[in-house]
């Protein structure tokens, strides 16, 4: 994994080694430009990254993520695998998950965390009057049966391979609190109650979060962990604003959008250490495969090689992170399996390929379809993020050079998702797609997921459709054994380098600053940095 | 009925009709804007946007949803945010006193230098002093604010990184009560929005003091051997100080406006800033909202301009 990592100015080492040892005390002010519209992650209005970050240090899961992606117990007392007898397959074609919660775990008001608050949520989630964001997986759930109050066993009508994210990787929630509360209403301007290290203290809209240490925490450990009094964050406007309260030392903490000399702008902070790493949202181009030109394969192959990924890594981001080859992610190990590396700017293939399907050079050096009618390729993406911009610039260079007619066309992302790419209105599109740990693209690539008419609604925003691919998808979503999974996985990227329903281009860069007071940061691949903000301290 | 009665009714029938108008126009400039059910399905996984039309109202003929907005401000239900699912009018009063606040202490400022420059402006007409000055304010009244908001940033973050501590904040409310803080983090963002009002104000004071100076008025209080000092002050600043107050008044009105910039490049959580993300976010309640409330007052205070203006100079009322 390709890291960028700085600091501004180097430590006195004999201070350092006073300040390795965790000290207890302080607020810790971090910076975000996002503000959420409400706290309560379960809800559709809640179901932006921001709020799962934000509130984060107000929750316990069952199992974690780890800073190298790696899956760790948490409330649970093990990770439920097939492998250890945590999972198993019915015999009427449905699973169970079986796992005990740690006998330690409390809510923030002392009361034991159990299965009750597991089957609460369930509950919780599937009641038809909450608005909740998204019920995959739960929606599988048959029966959550608890023999005794740490003791949990899950049944599911039918196999699904991602029950980790979707059903362990959650939050529980608490059951004595909430049971007789609107959860439409009840946490979207606080959390009543924390199963994490910190406690919610208060919302000031526009402005700040404030968060305060739990003195209930109940993996605090001799250390009397989380270190932090107060964790507050505050709204910022813009990355400039926060890249001058990192300078000020008015934050100690800034996440920033990726740009190209932002790694050279944190490094002249003299006060504050940065990280660059690839994130988990992929850049992609996406070729409309329902429309002229794309909907030829080989088309689609020869406008592939027509470009130079590499140059746009170089001159865009300035080598922040590598070319991406897979629609999976490389820290989706064993899943991961680069199958785009031979779409290398080739114009020979270019030729090749369009000259197999059909095209023609004209005295302009542009190719003509049989009928006459130009290789023309609207290429479109959102406005406001100037990463976008230049790359657009060079591919829309890269694809004239190679005999398309490109046009670009730039809007503003509301007008780009809810009318451009759902309903087909581009050849080829520049935008991200967000993963997360689990390798299923159903959503991505199945037929169903395709947008129509009135509602627009499905991410299938390739219009790329195979049933044998549907049944591939459907079967790597069942599969429970790891490996037998990865076999599957590895198989569906193949067909996709083929088909090229969209072409990888890099992993956006996830940037994280902070100041040098700040202690024990451990940046984390999927973005979720406050994985262990229990272990954070400042120095003095 | 008198005519003072009469006159005040018809301002009044006025100022509601102008009103009615405004609110019509922004309600339907809001409501063929980019759909907000784009935005929130695009954000938000899952969510029912046939459900969240149905209780906002949205598939009913614009017509019908107006008088319905209409009838609840008018009852001072100011609707429910789309975005945070707030009651709106709690958002804008939460909003409010930081945008009094900037717009109170920048006209204070800006009153205070303009009056004082302009009085010694006007002293030195058409000297060098008179011209540097004059020059300097159409310099400034061309900035734009954020292109100031951010030049000051600079000299902040420059002026810590020479002294090694910081003398103003760069944004962001105060971290902690307390008085010393509260004017370092206000410091800059009052400076900017005064320093914009000054440029217009203190050129059209200092041109209407030339005017009074010039007066028959002064000019024969001048023969009756008034110090050039009472006359200045007591007699030619108290005849300009009307279309000021004016100018002043109507930019309480426009105070939302004026602050926009400000609160978002400084990160100040006023009204100014909820607009922005309101519209970033598509939240038509609240931006409509917003909007009209920013026309009732600029009704309110060209009113308000008009009495005070005719009380401070009598010859307006004749």
């Amino acid at each position: 994994m390709l890291l960028l990592t700085g600091c501004g100015s180097t430590v006195d080492g004999a201070d350092a080694a006073v300040d390795d040892r965790p000290r207890r005390g302080g607020t810790a002010w971090m910076e975000t430009a996002q503000e959420p519209p409400v706290l309560n992650w379960y809800l559709g209005s809640g179901g932006m990254s921001i709020t799962d970050v934000l509130t984060t240090p107000l929750k316990s899961t069952w199992v974690v993520l780890d800073d190298r992606g790696a899956w760790k117990p948490l409330l649970a007392t093990t990770v439920p695998t097939l492998a250890n007898g945590g999972v198993r397959e019915l015999p009427d074609g449905g699973m169970d998950i079986s796992f005990a919660i740690d006998e330690r775990a409390t809510w923030s008001d002392g009361v034991a965390i159990t299965c009750a608050d597991l089957q609460f949520t369930w509950k919780t989630v599937m009641d038809p009057r909450w608005k909740i964001g998204s019920r995959i997986g739960w929606q599988l759930v048959e029966q959550v049966e608890c023999a005794t109050p740490h003791a949990v066993r899950i049944v599911l009508r039918e196999h699904h391979a991602p029950y980790l994210v979707n059903l362990l990787n959650t939050a529980p929630l608490p059951k004595h609190a909430l049971a007789k509360a609107d959860f439409n209403t009840v946490w979207n301007n606080r959390i009543t109650v924390s199963s994490g290290p910190f406690i919610f203290a208060g919302w000031e809209r526009g402005d700040r979060i404030t968060l305060e240490r739990n003195p209930r925490w109940w993996r605090a450990g001799p250390e009397g962990k989380p270190y932090i009094d107060r964790l507050v964050t505050r709204f910022a406007p813009d990355a400039s604003t926060m890249k001058l309260d990192l300078r000020m030392e008015d934050a100690d903490m800034i996440g920033l959008s990726p740009d190209t000399n932002l790694p050279a702008e944190l490094d002249a902070i003299p006060t504050a250490s940065f990280d660059v790493r690839p994130g988990a949202g992929w850049e992609n181009l996406t070729f409309n495969t329902g429309r002229f030109p794309f909907n030829d394969v080989r088309v689609r192959r020869a406008a592939a090689y027509a470009i130079d990924r590499d140059a746009l890594v170089d001159v865009v981001l300035r080598g922040q992170v590598p070319r991406l080859d897979s629609t999976l992610l490389p820290y989706q190990v064993p899943y991961y399996h680069p199958t785009f590396t031979s779409y290398r700017r080739d114009i020979t293939q270019v030729d090749r390929r369009m000259a197999e399907a059909g095209w023609t050079r004209d005295a302009q050096s542009r190719w003509r379809f049989g009928d006459g009618r130009l290789a023309k390729v609207l290429l479109t993406t959102t406005t406001g993020n100037p990463l976008r911009l230049k790359t657009v610039q060079l591919i829309a260079a890269q694809l004239t050079e190679a005999g398309f007619v490109t046009e670009i066309l730039m809007v503003k992302p509301e007008v780009f998702f809810g009318a451009v790419v759902s309903r087909g209105e581009f050849d080829l599109a520049l935008y991200a797609f967000t993963q997360g740990v689990d390798p299923s693209q159903a959503k991505l690539f199945s037929c169903s997921e395709i947008a129509r008419a009135p509602d627009w609604t499905g991410k299938n925003n390739f219009k790329y459709c195979r049933r044998d691919v549907d049944r591939m998808l459907a079967a790597a979503d069942r599969e429970l054994d790891v490996e037998r999974r990865a076999t599957l996985t590895r198989d569906l990227a193949e067909v996709l380098a083929t088909d090229m329903p969209a072409l990888p281009l890099y992993q956006q860069p996830d940037t994280l600053a902070w100041n040098h007071r700040l202690r024990g940061v451990k940046p984390n691949a999927m973005g979720r940095h406050y994985w262990n903000i229990d272990e954070w301290w400042l120095a003095e | 009925m008198s005519a003072r009665l009469h006159h005040v009714i018809r301002r009044l029938v006025r100022a509601a009709t102008t009103l009615l108008a405004a609110s019509a126009v922004v309600f339907l400039l809001v409501m063929v804007g980019p759909d907000p059910l784009a935005t929130i399905a695009q954000e938000s996984d899952g969510i029912d946007t046939k459900q969240l039309a149905a209780e906002y109202g949205w598939d009913r003929p614009w017509p019908e949803q107006y008088l319905d907005w209409l009838g609840d401000a008018l009852r001072g239900d100011l609707g429910t945010s789309i975005r945070t699912n707030e009651d709106a009018g709690s958002m804008i009063v939460d909003r409010l006193p930081v945008t009094l606040a900037l717009g109170g202490a920048s006209m204070l400022v800006a009153l205070a230098t303009s009056v004082l420059l302009a009085l010694w402006a006007s002293a030195r007409r058409n000297q060098r002093g008179d011209r540097v000055v004059t020059g300097l304010m159409v310099a400034m009244g061309a900035l734009p604010s954020f292109l100031l908001a951010l030049a000051l940033q600079w000299l902040a973050v420059q002026a810590k990184d020479l002294f090694g501590v910081t003398i103003v904040y760069v944004g962001g409310m105060p971290r902690e009560p307390g008085l010393l803080e509260l004017i370092q983090r206000f410091a800059l963002p009052v400076l900017v929005l005064a320093m914009v009002q000054v440029a217009a104000w203190m050129r059209f004071l200092r041109s209407d003091l030339v005017d009074a100076l010039e007066s028959d008025m002064v000019v024969a209080a001048r023969g009756q051997g008034l110090p050039e000092r009472q006359l200045r002050i007591g007699h030619a600043l108290r005849i300009s100080l009307a279309p000021l107050v004016t100018l002043v008044a109507l930019e309480i009105g426009t105070l939302v406006g004026g602050t926009l910039v400000v609160e978002t490049v400084f990160s100040l959580p006023g009204l100014g800033r909820l607009l922005v993300d309101s519209l970033q976010a598509r939240d038509v309640v609240v931006t409509l909202d917003i909007i009209v409330l920013g026309a009732v007052s600029i009704v309110i205070a060209t009113m308000a301009a008009d009495a005070l203006a005719a009380r401070l100079d009598p010859r307006i009322n004749s």
